[in-house]
Order: structure tokens, then C-alpha cells, then sequence
């Protein structure tokens, strides 16, 4: 097994590997940096009389190093480009890239972030007293955390010498960089206007259909027909049109070559304008549900999930108008002709993208209970169906007692892991079943039985074991053959997985065996099986013995 | 044999992997969801519903890899 992984390994091109050598350590910052943020809360320390105040503000040195070092790649033109590649692709030389050296590092940035961790904690107790060696301590571990890891992606011998070489990239790149964090800073006065029109439109839209609309613009209180709610400035939709512009501007340089400029520039206003109104019309769609319809789905899932979904209508039908739109795009009418395009990724990811999409439209009439769930499974197998053409591979499910073997063992996992279910979670799924006539919840069930069997297993699989863990071996993922093994895929495909289900180690864990069946004959198939006995085992643990919470 | 969640050994191992996460759709897992981010110095961070923020994610993101996927096959027939 080992020597197999090793020699499929170094299939991968040998430059590549260098980047993921050399790139993981920024993987390894950001997940400190969170854990770090997760942990503990550093900003009441702002509130402080004493001088420690201003250590709570640091968390905005994140922020200005990102736009700082962003800038600097971006702008700081070809030649610094061209060797920080050069630097990133090749092994240090001497004892710079010993393995000795390596771990050295290592050994010293865990030993700091240990400490940084336990200073923290010692720092942001309410009761701890301003020391200076205290805040010193501390200062020096996240330095040297943060520089140990800095050194492994780029030897400090390598980056001053290049720092120094290209000074003016670097000053022009940090310039910009301080330039766009401000300017952030500064943009954050147009909250309270931005919330003000957007009350007042969203009251607008209400009395159009008739409601009895009050506008209090001093507490940014807006009510219809009795019920009332406070438009805060976090619902401005300032969020929205930051976020939009972030995506519109990655969207434009990934693909600056096949877009019209500058005509196509006209999407960032465009979009900016179209996420602000889909925020109004989004407040008062949630008022109006509030007055005429139920306040608890207006403030529960129509609340959280609505805005998520406009954005990415607003997101994504910008990306498909400019595609399909000769006045865009240079080769709308090159594709056309070309009838017969093909595009596997599609044939791999869009059943779970479908079901993930109607999941969200139909959570977002609910409160707690999903009386809908039967349309995201048929939303899911019809763009199966749809899209059976992309997929090379078709796919073949043969009976394996591996793959069962498996499926049983990641049952059993999934329920030992289980988290405490939420007694009011669990209440409500409960009375929203109860409420149901009995002919409804029987149809209910059995559409959540076959749904959670036969549908999600289907397009789960294809997604992660058939698109992801391919994908991460090669671009050309339909070329993989589905017994290929890295350690990148195999872990990275299954923490995604994992991430994306409420018991995250359960979901990383079964991740990795539904992989491990894949591996074992070669077949796609094989995992969505392993999937689907899980699965089963779920649902007969559920309707055997009453185990509601391992279905929310 | 008793249930596994009454033994010391899974509520140690529960607390030490679920202790300080708690679940992705719960008012806890928001608020640290806020707490997380803020402390990454986002300050105007709102109590966020992660279930949502994920879906949302998986959305976009899919839908870029598509996009993309066809711009790289899309001669191929």
C-alpha cells in the first residue's frame, strides 16, 4: 500500500508538488489563525480602561496583511511574479532545505503557537492584570509563529534578497494594498445610510401591495400591519455589494482573456445595484411572510436563508449573462456553433449542486421542520438524468461486501459521534411531523427513506469521490482512474465532505471509507454502495427506534 | 450492555471533539460562527446561519468549477 501510494504520488508533475510542499503552511496559518478566532474572543479587550485595549484591535492586522500581500502579487508586476514562481517551485538549497532544517522550524513554530495559545488565554480573562511581560510574551509567540511558517513557504534568505531586488513592486504593491484596506475602513460610514434606503425602499415595495406600513428612520424601525422589525445595518446589504465585488473582480481577471473589456466592467456597478435591490425586495418579502403568513418562518428560515439565496442568483446570473452574451464575451458565437460542447464537470457536479439549491428554496418556507424535503432528492436525480451525457464513465453500482463491510463500519461511527441533539430543534422536527396528516407524513417518510438511500449517496459520491478526489490529482479529472491514491486527495476530498455535514469529524471520517471503497476495486460504484448502506442503517435506526435527530 | 454516551471514555472524547463546536445549525454554532470572524477582525459580522453560509458556498463555488470545467473541455467532443 505504501509503496503503491508513493509511486502514484510522484505521478503528480514534480512542480506541483513543490507548490503543495511549499503552499501548505499557508493552509496551516489560516486553520491556527481560526482556531485561534474560535477560541477565544479577543475584542473585549477593546472595551478595557487600561492600556490592553489596544491589543484587541490587532485582529485588523489580518486584514490589512492580506490586502498588503495581495497587492503586492497583483501589481507588482511580471518580473516579481515571475520569481516568486521560481522561488515556490524549486527546493532551498543547502542546509536551507535539509530535512534537519525543516524540522527544526517546525519544532520551534509548534512550541510558539502553544504558547501564543495559552497567553491568549491568559490575556483576554476579564480579571488579568495589564502586564507588560504578559502582552511582550505574547507579541513575540505570534511573531514567531506567524514567521516560522512564513519561512517554511519562502526562506527568509530567499524573500529579503527578492524583497530587496524588486523594492519599487514592493512599495507600489504595499501602497495599493494599505490603499484598499482603508478604504474599506473608510466605506464602513456608508452603513447607516445604505440601512436608511433600504428601509425606506423596502416600506415602499410594502404599501405598493397594500400594507399598512410604519417607518420609525430614528430606531430604523419598519412595521407592517403590526408586526415589526429593527432594519439593522448589518441588513443594508452592504455585505452583499462587498462580497459581490469581490467575486465580480476574481470573475474579470480568471477570465480577463475571453471577456470584452471595457464593456464587461459593467457588471460590478450592475451587480452592485442588483444585490442592494434583491436585499430590499428580500426585507420586504420577510415582512410581508411576518404580517399575512407566520412570523416564525419570516424571522427563522426565510430570515437566514433568503438573502444567501438572492446573492447567489444576483452572482451567478451575472457569470451566466455574460457568457452567453456576444456583447461580453469574445466566443459566444464560436461555442454556439460548436452544438456538441462537453463538459464533465457538469455530469459530476450538478445533481449536487441541484439538490443543494432546491434544499435551500424549500428551507426557506420552513420553521424547523422541512415539509418540502422530497423536492431536493428529485431536484438531485432529474440533473443526474439531465446530465448523464457529460460523464464519460456511466455508473454501475455490482454488489461488493467490501463496500457494505464498510458502509456498516461508517454507520456505526456515524452514530457513536452523534452530537447532543438540540432539544428545541428536535421539538420542532417532531411537531412539524406530528402536525402532518397521516397519510402526508407516511408519504413524507417514505420520501425522506428513498431520498436519504437511494438520491443523496448518488450525488454525493459523484461530487466528492467521482469530481473532487480526481480532481485534486489532475485538471484533466476525467483521465483519473478512480483507484488513483494521493494523500492530498484522499484527505482534502474527505475534509470537505466532512465540513460540509453537521458532525464534521463523522462526515471526515465516513469521507475517508467511502474513498477506501472506491480505491479498493476501482469503482465509483463501490462508494456510492458504502454510502448507501450507511445510509439505510440510518433510516432503519430512525424509524426502528425513534432516533429523529439522526435525520435533522 | 449500556448506551456508549453513558461511558466516561465517549463523553471525554465527545468534549474534546464536540465541547467547543457545537452543532453547524444552532444559535451556539452561530454565534461562534460571529464570534470566529470577528475575531478575524470583521467587526460588522452578523449572527450568521452556517447551514445557509455552506449551501451558499457550495453553490458558488460549484458553480465556478462548471463554469470552468467547460471553458477547459469545451473543444473536446
Amino acid at each position: 500500500m505504501t509503496a503503491t501510494a508513493s509511486s502514484r504520488f510522484a505521478s503528480i508533475s514534480p512542480v506541483r508538488v513543490a507548490y503543495i510542499r511549499r503552499l501548505t503552511p499557508l493552509g496551516v496559518l489560516l486553520a491556527e489563525y481560526l482556531a485561534i478566532s474560535l477560541r477565544f474572543d479577543i475584542r473585549p479587550l477593546a472595551e478595557r480602561a487600561d492600556w490592553l485595549r489596544a491589543l484587541g484591535e490587532l485582529g485588523a492586522v489580518g486584514p490589512l496583511a492580506l490586502a498588503i500581500a495581495t497587492a503586492t502579487v497583483l501589481f507588482g508586476g511580471r518580473q516579481l511574479q515571475s520569481e516568486l514562481r521560481e522561488a515556490l517551485s524549486t527546493r532551498p538549497a543547502g542546509k536551507e532545505g535539509s530535512r534537519g532544517r525543516i524540522w527544526m522550524v517546525l519544532v520551534v513554530h509548534g512550541a510558539a503557537f502553544g504558547a501564543f495559545f495559552a497567553l491568549t488565554q491568559l490575556l483576554v480573562r476579564p480579571a488579568a492584570a495589564p502586564s507588560h511581560l504578559l502582552a511582550l510574551a505574547w507579541a513575540g509567540s505570534g511573531l514567531t509563529t506567524l514567521l516560522t511558517l512564513v519561512h517554511l513557504v519562502l526562506p527568509l534568505s530567499s524573500l529579503v534578497p527578492l524583497v530587496r531586488r524588486r523594492n519599487r513592486a514592493v512599495w507600489v504593491g504595499a501602497g495599493i494594498g494599505v490603499g484598499a484596506w482603508a478604504a474599506g475602513v473608510w466605506a464602513e460610514r456608508l452603513w447607516a445610510p445604505l440601512a436608511q434606503a433600504t428601509l425606506v425602499l423596502a416600506g415602499g415595495l410594502l404599501r405598493a401591495v397594500g400594507g399598512d406600513v410604519s417607518i420609525d428612520p430614528a430606531t430604523a424601525t419598519l412595521g407592517v400591519n403590526g408586526f415589526e422589525v429593527i432594519i439593522s445595518p448589518v441588513c443594508s446589504g452592504y455585505q452583499g455589494i462587498g462580497l459581490l465585488l469581490v467575486l465580480a473582480t476574481a470573475y474579470l481577471w480568471v477570465f480577463r482573456r475571453e471577456l470584452r473589456f471595457p464593456v464587461v466592467l459593467l457588471v460590478v456597478p450592475l451587480g452592485v445595484v442588483l444585490v442592494w435591490l434583491a436585499n430590499s425586495v428580500r426585507i420586504a418579502s420577510l415582512m410581508a411572510i411576518g404580517a399575512w403568513r407566520s412570523p416564525e418562518i419570516a424571522l427563522g428560515g426565510f430570515h437566514s436563508k433568503a438573502g444567501w439565496i438572492l446573492f447567489c442568483a444576483v452572482a451567478l446570473g451575472l457569470v451566466a449573462i455574460t457568457r452567453r452574451s456576444a456583447v461580453f464575451h469574445r466566443r459566444v458565437r464560436a461555442e454556439r456553433a460548436d452544438a456538441a460542447t462537453w463538459n464533465p464537470t457538469a455530469g459530476y457536479l450538478m445533481p449536487l449542486l441541484a439538490l443543494v439549491a432546491a434544499g435551500m428554496l424549500t428551507t426557506l418556507f420552513s420553521s424547523g421542520f422541512n415539509v418540502l424535503y422530497a423536492v431536493g432528492p428529485v431536484a438531485g436525480a432529474a440533473a443526474f438524468w439531465i446530465y448523464r451525457r457529460q460523464r464519460v464513465q456511466p455508473v454501475a453500482i455490482e454488489w461488493s461486501w467490501s463496500a457494505c463491510g464498510l458502509g456498516i463500519a461508517t454507520f456505526a461511527i456515524w452514530v457513536a459521534l452523534e452530537p447532543t441533539p438540540d432539544p428545541e430543534a428536535l421539538a420542532a422536527f417532531e411537531h412539524g411531523l406530528r402536525a402532518l396528516p397521516p397519510a402526508a407524513a407516511a408519504l413524507w417518510l417514505l420520501c425522506r427513506f428513498l431520498g436519504s438511500v437511494l438520491v443523496v449517496p448518488l450525488v454525493e459520491e459523484l461530487a466528492f469521490r467521482g469530481y473532487l478526489l480526481r480532481r485534486l490529482v489532475s485538471a484533466d479529472f476525467n483521465c483519473v482512474p478512480f483507484d488513483r491514491f494521493t494523500w492530498l486527495s484522499f484527505l482534502a476530498s474527505s475534509l470537505a465532505f466532512g465540513i460540509l455535514h453537521q458532525s464534521w469529524l463523522a462526515g471526515c471520517l465516513a469521507g475517508m471509507l467511502f474513498a477506501l471503497a472506491q480505491y479498493h476495486r476501482g469503482r465509483l460504484g463501490d462508494a456510492i454502495l458504502a454510502h448507501a448502506v450507511a445510509n439505510l442503517l440510518i433510516a432503519c435506526s430512525v424509524l426502528g427506534w425513534g432516533r429523529w435527530s439522526l435525520w435533522m | 450492555m449500556g448506551d456508549v454516551r453513558d461511558s466516561i471514555q465517549f463523553q471525554v472524547a465527545h468534549t474534546a471533539f464536540f465541547g467547543s463546536l457545537p452543532r453547524l445549525d444552532d444559535g451556539a454554532r452561530s454565534r461562534r460562527g460571529l464570534r470566529l470572524l470577528r475575531g478575524a477582525g470583521f467587526g460588522h459580522v452578523p449572527e450568521l446561519d452556517l447551514t445557509a453560509v455552506g449551501s451558499a458556498v457550495v453553490l458558488l463555488l460549484g458553480g465556478t468549477l462548471v463554469v470552468l470545467g467547460r471553458r477547459r473541455h469545451g473543444k473536446q467532443t
